[in-house]
Formats: structure tokens, sequence, C-alpha cells
């Protein structure tokens, strides 16, 4: 058989011919859909921020011995307690369950849907939806145009967010495009989120504003839990779309449907 | 690039455009598997988007890319390794009837590259497709100079004795 640089040329030769000559387009697709939703590393912002905290050391060491003296004075109070509160030398040596369960268990709050205090106002689209206190809005400048994917960084979107700054990967998304008359949810939805996020989980109908609209349940669209609502009145077909990408935020479809139901047609 | 390391989507877009066919290739040839290379490119260039800024030396930028690929690449094939050996098994096709001497050395060439580890395909693909030097091969790998002529050696000691032993004539074809 051949020698080795015979062989390397046949490997270099294979090679060549077998590698695509091209990326499917999809690719670039859904990585720019994907990067929409996802914040940069700032790596540079924290090393600005460490020459602030200098003057914080003494506070900080002191903030560590106060955490100290609690923990241990916690720990001091639990061994108390364990020994039975009250108990003299007589008390049972072993403790109930019923009170170890009782010691031991300690009621985790459940995450909780915000009350939405705030409302926004779309003169552009003509629609008012309510939010959360602690969310803002990045209102849009214009309409999506045919087709176009709602991302949540576009100026086409208004992207209601879960902090005062707002963040990429938790919020709402509320687009419009002009559709032509006649034109159902069904096939609007057709047109984008099938083609950004294929076939959803779970799809159903639900009322926003009055009309009926269908809402698309993805687990995991590119990495986001996607709560997708469209809807069309009118000429204007509407995408109102819950983006999440903190996991620990469960009650999203609650939010979601508490939002939806405040969502109004102001023309 | 450092408008996109500031946040500048449309040039991101740009960076994007400009290298996923190279990453799909090279994905492509190591995976031996469309949807798999399409999921290790799609992961590289949201991770490229979310650490370009950390980033300091942009001229560093195609080895940079090229190590988180080849990390996503890993991944894939370690998430879908029984899957992979149940394909890699159904895409050996038999030689055809009449093929040629090209065509025959093309399919010992794939049965033989099938055959390899993940980490000798990779080496075989960035020395023998990206045609980087030993040195860039091991930088864009994160491992000695030495473990990577040792696997460059291995690969294609492997790749040769699977060209022979596979070339090597039938007792049918001897006696004819």
């Amino acid at each position: 058989m051949n020698a080795g640089p015979d062989v390397e040329r046949l490997i270099s030769d294979w090679l060549a011919d077998e590698a695509p000559a091209r990326a499917p387009d999809r690719i670039l697709v859904t990585a720019a859909y994907r990067s929409a939703h996802t914040r940069q590393r700032r790596f540079g912002a924290v090393r600005r921020s460490v020459p602030d905290m200098k003057i914080s050391w003494q506070l900080a060491a002191a903030a560590v011995v106060g955490i100290l003296v609690i923990a241990l004075g916690a720990a001091y109070l639990g061994r108390n307690a364990s020994g039975g509160v009250g108990g003299g030398p007589a008390a049972t040596p072993t403790p109930s369950p019923t009170a170890t369960a009782t010691e031991s268990v300690a009621p985790t709050p459940g995450p909780t849907v915000p009350s939405l205090t705030q409302t926004f106002t779309s003169s552009l689209h003509g629609y008012s939806i309510k939010y959360p206190a602690d969310w803002s809005v990045r209102g849009s400048v214009r309409s999506l145009s045919e087709n176009e994917v709602p991302w949540s960084d576009s100026e086409a979107v208004d992207f209601i967010s879960e902090g005062a700054s707002g963040v990429l990967d938790h919020g709402i998304i509320v687009g419009a495009q002009e559709v032509a008359p006649g034109t159902t949810s069904q096939a609007f939805a057709a047109s984008t989120t099938l083609v950004i996020c294929g076939a959803p989980s779970a799809e159903e109908s639900i009322d926003i504003g009055g009309e009926t609209g269908r809402l698309f349940t993805y687990p995991s669209c590119n990495g986001l839990r996607h709560l997708w609502a469209v809807v069309v009145h009118g000429t204007s077909a509407f995408h109102v779309v819950l983006i999440n990408g903190q996991v620990e935020q469960v009650p999203d479809r609650v939010l979601f449907d508490e939002v939806l139901a405040t969502f109004t047609f102001t023309d | 690039m450092e408008r996109a390391a500031r946040g500048d989507r449309e040039a991101f877009d740009v960076v994007m455009s400009s290298v996923v066919d190279r990453l799909f290739a090279v994905a492509r040839l190591i995976l031996r598997d469309t949807d798999r290379a399409e999921d290790a490119v799609q992961e590289t260039l949201v991770a490229c988007w979310r650490d370009l800024p950390s980033l300091r030396d942009a001229d560093r930028f195609d080895a940079w890319l090229r190590r988180l690929l080849l990390n996503h690449v890993n991944d894939e094939y370690r998430r879908h390794r029984r899957q992979s050996a149940t394909i890699a098994v159904l895409r050996i096709e038999p030689s055809h009837s009449d093929a040629s001497g090209e065509v025959v050395t093309r399919d010992l060439l794939q049965r033989g590259f099938q055959r390899l580890s993940v980490d000798h395909r990779t080496v075989i693909v960035l020395r023998f497709y990206l045609g980087l030097s030993i040195e860039e091969t091991a930088a864009s790998l994160g491992i000695p100079v030495g473990t990577a002529k040792s696997r460059l050696h291995y690969a294609t000691e492997a790749m040769r004795l699977a060209l022979e032993a596979d070339a090597r004539p039938t007792a049918r074809e001897v006696s004819a």
C-alpha cells in the first residue's frame, strides 16, 4: 500500500471532496435568533468595578464577621432547641417525629407572579397591555415587515422585560405587521413561529383583546422557553411572545395569561 | 469584529456569514452527521456572540472560534455517541460492483475514518483539511504538541492500515 505521504495526500483529497461547500441557511437564521436573546458577557465591566470596591474592604470584613456571629448564634440556639425548649433532665431523649419534622422542614415560598401595576400603550400598533412594576419597556419605532421575525432586540418590537435595564432572556415581545384581509391567526403563525421554533409541544386557542388567537408552547426553542401567541385584528397581525431563559421562573404561564388578559386593542 | 464585540448585531451577522461555511464543514467532517453538525455550529455561534467581548486579541479570533467549535463538536459527539454508532454502521454502504479504484479508495477511507475516535478524527481534519501545523492543531485542541503529534501519528497510521487491510486481495481475487 501507499507510503505515509501518499496516505496523507489521499486523506487530504478525500476530506476536500467530502466537506460540504455551504452550510444550510437555517443555521444562520437560528443562530441570529438565539444570539438576539442572549446577553453578551461583559468581563470588562466586572474589572472596572473592582477599584471602586477598595474602600469597602473594611465594610466587607465587618459584614463577614457579622455573618459569622449570626451563624454561630443560630447554631447555638438551634442546639438548645433540638434538646427540647423548656425541657428538664426528665425530657425524653428522642424527639418525636412530629417535632423533628416541624423543625427541619421550613416552608419554602414558591415563585410568585408579580402583580401587573404598569400599563404600556402603543400608539404605533394600537394596543395597551399591563406589566409588572419592576419591568421596563423598550418601545418600537416601526412595524414588522412581512414575515419578519420579532427579535427581542429589534426596533420593530415592543420589548417588556424584567428589570430596569431590561434583560434579553426574560420578557414579553409584542410586534405587529400588516396582513391581507381575511388572514387567519393560524396562517399567520405558520409564517413565523414554525420557521423559527418548529412544531410546538402544545397549541391552543386563546382570547386576546376579544379576538381568537393561537398560543403555541415551546419548552425549549433555541434554548429558551417560548409562549408564543399570535392574533389577527383587522388587517394587523400581532405576535405576543413570552421568552424565558431563566428556568427558575416557573409560573410564566400564569404571568402570561394575566398579561394577555389585560391586552386591549385601542384602535 | 470590534463592533460585534460591542454588541452590534449587524456586525455579528457579517462575522457569522463569513465563518459559518467553514465551521459547518469541519463539524460535518468530524461528526459525519449533518443534523449534529448544525447543532454544534449553532451552539458555537451563540457562544461566540456571548463571549466575544472576552476576546482581547482580534488576531486570535480564528483560533479562539475553532476552539469553541471543537468543544461543541465534542459535546455533540458525546451526547449522541450511542446513536452515532448506529448511524455510522448504517451509513457504511457496500462498494459499487463496477467501482473504479478511486471509488474503492474513497469507500475505504470513509470506513477507516468512521472507525476512528472523535479525537483522532479531529486531528485528521485539522491537519489535513484545514492544513494547520501540528502546533496550531495542539493549540486548537488545548493539548500539548506531543499529544497532538501522537494522536496524528496514530490516526494516520490507522487510516493507512485500514486502507491496506481492506485493499488486500481476497483469496478469490488471488486465485482468479
